[in-house]
């Protein structure tokens, strides 16, 4: 039951059609895993506090350096050298105290996949490194949990959310790893909030229960043009991970 | 034969523009389209072509909205027909 004071803070959310305080509800007794919380990541843990999601876990390793304040939101330039983790948990508690924030200080990893992924709802793969986002997709399918897939690069960004069993998965999307792709990469902090805010859009849905994912679409857009385009995608025969 | 491609991800800067048009003869089947293409932009190839030319699994192909998969590539082209390609990105 929403006290009422939460139901003060959210009832513009619960307005919403669909939505109302079930779906409030749903959100305070749901948990979400997002990988990295840097530009892309940050966002959408800010806007999953905000909305009152009950648990984030957030997997994100280093300390801030000056080119991270450009795009991650989370960071400050007081914290320039200390735990990126410690100044989102401390960002994201100022922003809402109720949601519980579990700060894990370490990247996704052959190691700490299963069990981060066992303790989550939806997963939000954030990450710059393809090895990261293929470890999160192979253990989400295995583990039969959502998963929200946000990338950007230069203006552009695209975004789409895995069912396992239900739709294609990263692997089906990209088989291998793009040799030429590099972790520092050409963006705009408001590239990274645009797609971030979509992510959590995706996570809110499936968690309160209505709307439409992007389930088996892929959403593209260049912030360049304002073009935007929404494709079907498939599932790769033989697929490795999902099939 | 006049081919477009959309390009989207890193293709873009390889082409410096979102899209790419090529006349070719006929017949040719999407494969030859996509090498031709990275013959004709070689920043593309990289991307878009393993070492022995074949193309990459990661790339992804569109047309009409739908995702193309490998066996789309054998098919003959039609002219004034139009394609999406689109390289992995990531976050960050």
């Amino acid at each position: 039951m929403l006290t009422e004071q939460l139901k003060s803070i959210y009832e513009w959310q619960m307005w919403v059609p669909g939505m109302g305080e079930p779906g409030q509800e749903r959100l305070a007794n749901s948990t979400v895993l997002i990988s990295r919380c840097g530009g892309l990541g940050g966002l959408v843990a800010y806007e999953l506090a905000a909305a009152g999601v009950g648990t984030l876990i957030i997997a994100h390793a280093g300390n801030i350096k000056l080119s991270d304040l450009h795009r991650q939101l989370l960071m400050t330039r007081e914290g320039i050298g200390k735990p990126r983790i410690e100044s989102i948990c401390q960002r994201l508690h100022d922003l809402n105290p109720d949601v519980k924030v579990i700060g894990v200080p370490e990247n996704i990893s052959e190691g700490n996949v299963a069990g981060l992924v066992s303790q989550a709802d939806v997963i939000v793969d954030c990450a710059p490194l393809f090895n990261e986002r293929f470890l999160l997709n192979r253990e989400s399918v295995r583990q039969f949990k959502p998963m929200v897939e946000c990338a950007m690069y230069e203006l552009q960004f695209h975004i789409t959310t895995f069912l396992p069993g239900r739709t294609p998965c990263l692997a089906c999307l990209h088989p291998e790893e793009p040799e030429y792709w590099k972790r520092q990469f050409p963006v705009f902090g408001a590239v990274s909030g645009t797609v971030g805010c979509m992510g959590a859009m995706e996570a809110i849905k499936l968690l309160a229960g209505f709307g439409e994912p992007l389930s088996g679409r892929l959403f593209s857009m260049d912030l360049r043009t304002m073009q935007s385009m929404t494709t079907q995608i498939q599932r790769r025969k033989g697929c490795p991970v999902c099939q | 034969m006049r081919i477009e491609f959309q390009l989207w991800g890193q293709l873009r800067e390889a082409v410096e523009a979102p899209s790419a048009t090529l006349t070719l003869p006929t017949p040719r089947t999407l494969n030859d389209a996509i090498v031709s293409l990275a013959g004709q932009y070689p920043g593309l190839a990289p991307r878009i072509l393993n070492e022995d030319k074949s193309i990459r699994a990661s790339i992804l192909i569109f047309q009409d909205g739908q995702q193309l998969g490998p066996d789309a590539l054998g098919r003959l082209l039609e002219n004034d027909t139009s394609f999406t390609l689109m390289s992995p990105i990531a976050g960050g």
